[in-house]
């Protein structure tokens, strides 16, 4: 285990695309946070002042903010460079040369989960500093009489978490599949974009074809954005304003039990069918 | 002690849209005993390293038994073994030796021996390269140190000395004599039959997924074919037709080759001198291991 996560280290620090995919990421979100500093915490989108990033309400927030926000963001960067790093496993032959090495399928496949794993929790620490960052120093201390990390926020946390492990599986699937970075980039967004997002949209507009579209809900994506949402946990202050952002999708619209547990059924199928995908299939 | 154990080995490559079957290896058996140098020999498309790949489980067998160091546990297996599969595999934004302290991880030995067998391959003053800044040659020494890291008692080399120029295929020569010399068994596929003859002392040969030959070298190049010469060369042919002990007959660069069945030398020359004929020259012919391959593979 131990030196599977130092492979995978070794593999992952010492590559520039790595670094450049982190620096964009951080380029993104310091400008909105600073601009929201100098606005004493407040962020406006399309003219809406909302919630100031203080803790505690900057945890949710920063995970919801119609598109601008650390989930969403992480959805566009974690798939890419799961399918890159995973992708060129394919490519230069290396998957083959550490079976040859030595690995068993089994330790190759653990090994991309640990990698999968790894840069969850990067983005999941880039968010928790960004946040409590900027988001401590914000805390109006005269009207302050909550904790700075409720039991809320953690559950918010946990979430955001297996939304990062979920979408970086499905990115390593299409990276196992496809044993092509840009095949697996390509097939994740035509996933992401056309099958989950413009196909239940164009069935919504023939009445008969409603209820099909409704299913679409339940796919992976769906699941993993519905289950960030901070209205699940949040539920008296944050969803309340949350509510007031025009087209803010605070409400659930499924229950948070069923969620988690989609969440956790496709977090598991997804790494098992990664899995028979690299045992069964020559390298 | 067989080393290598390879009973009934077959893959058959099945097209999804066609249903159409291919068989790429078709039924092979063979072994490779301790301290052997094993070359394997085929033309392109043969299935040398479609074989090479069950061997090192990356490609999944369609039928038969693999067993190495008399266990069928590949994965314990593979521990002990230094293989390179094509062209070297590595990740070209590493350094060369970063690229070999992953294979020193997988293969839980330590980072000492790396600057060791760096020395070896004449790498230590690029080992902090990038492995994309590498020639070929330098890729190759590489591939070669990292199947050389962990010791490993085979070492399998699929065609090591690809691309290299005549220093580098004399270096590449080199190291594998060497561990011949240290009791390493080594299984080697290449194209350089004049390599393999000078290496290797034992070779299969595969020809469209079938074991056609396995021997050692030095069987197979030492066919019993006499070189003969006389004063009257129609009459020496018109007698060889007539002898039992001579298989077939050709004749090239002013010498007569015959190809002889159970008979000696000395029984050909004294039925020669019954007949009148008396030989400026008779020899034993040996066959060189591209001729052998070229007769076996039909090419």
């Amino acid at each position: 285990m131990i030196a599977l996560l130092q492979i995978e280290l070794i593999k992952t620090l010492k590559r520039r695309a790595f670094w450049v995919s982190l620096g964009l990421f951080l380029l993104f979100f310091l400008p909105i946070m600073t601009a929201a500093f100098g606005r004493g915490g407040s962020i406006q989108i399309n003219g809406q002042k909302l919630v100031s990033i203080a803790l505690p309400q900057g945890w949710g927030l920063m995970l919801d903010l119609q598109g601008l926000d650390i989930a969403s963001m992480s959805q566009l960067f974690l798939p890419v460079m799961v399918c890159i790093f995973i992708g060129s496993e394919f490519v230069f032959k290396t998957s083959r040369q550490n079976i040859i090495d030595g690995l068993s399928r089994e330790q190759f496949f653990f090994a991309k989960l640990v990698y999968v794993a790894f840069m969850s929790l990067v983005f999941f620490v880039i968010y928790f500093v960004l946040v409590f960052t900027f988001g401590y120093v914000l805390i109006d201390r005269s009207q302050i009489t909550e904790a700075i990390v409720r039991g809320v926020d953690l559950q918010m946390m946990g979430a955001f978490l297996v939304m990062l492990m979920g979408i970086g599986l499905l990115a390593m699937l299409f990276g196992i599949a496809s044993r092509n970075t840009g095949t697996a980039i390509g097939l994740f967004f035509f996933y992401s974009t056309v099958i989950e997002q413009i196909a239940p949209n164009l069935l919504r507009l023939k009445e008969s074809l409603r209820p099909l579209a409704d299913y679409f809900n339940y796919l992976p994506i769906h699941i993993f954005r519905e289950i960030i949402k901070p209205g699940r946990y949040d539920t008296e202050a944050l969803s309340t304003k949350m509510a007031q952002m025009q087209g803010a999708s605070a409400t659930p619209d499924m229950t948070t039990q069923t969620v988690w547990i989609c969440a956790l059924v496709y977090v598991v199928a997804l790494s098992g069918a990664s899995y028979l995908l690299l045992k069964k299939t020559d390298l | 002690m067989a080393i290598i154990q390879v009973q009934n080995l077959t893959k058959v490559y099945t097209n999804l849209l066609t249903r159409k079957q291919k068989r790429a290896v078709d039924g092979i058996s063979f072994s490779v005993e301790q301290g052997q140098i094993f070359g394997f020999l085929g033309p392109n498309g043969s299935g040398k390293t479609t074989t090479i790949g069950m061997l090192l489980d990356i490609i999944n067998r369609t039928d038969g038994e693999i067993k190495l160091f008399g266990d069928t546990n590949l994965n314990a297996a593979r521990k002990r073994i230094g293989a390179t599969l094509e062209t070297p595999n590595f990740y070209p934004y590493l350094s060369g030796y970063d690229n070999l302290k992953i294979v020193a991880k997988i293969k839980g030995i330590g980072e000492a021996r790396i600057q060791e067998i760096l020395g070896i391959v004449k790498l230590s003053e690029r080992q902090k390269d990038a492995f994309k800044a590498y020639s070929l040659g330098m890729k190759q020494r590489l591939s070669l140190a990292s199947a050389m890291l962990s010791d490993p008692d085979i070492i399998i080399l699929d065609e090591p000395a690809n691309g290299l120029d005549p220093e580098g295929i004399r270096e590449i020569r080199e190291i594998i004599k060497g561990l011949g010399r240290q009791g390493k068994t080594v299984f080697l596929s290449s194209h350089l039959l004049d390599e393999v003859e000078q290496t290797c002392t034992h070779v299969a040969v595969i020809k469209n997924g079938k074991l056609v030959k396995q021997g050692s070298v030095a069987e197979l190049t030492s066919r019993n074919i006499a070189r003969l010469e006389a004063d009257d060369m129609d009459l020496l042919r018109t007698v060889l037709r007539s002898y039992s002990g001579v298989l077939s007959s050709e004749t090239r660069d002013g010498a007569v080759f015959a190809a002889m069945g159970e008979g000696t030398l000395s029984d050909l020359n004294r039925h020669l001198a019954s007949q009148g004929v008396y030989v400026s020259h008779l020899s034993e012919a040996r066959q060189s291991l591209e001729e052998v391959f070229l007769e076996l593979t039909g090419n």
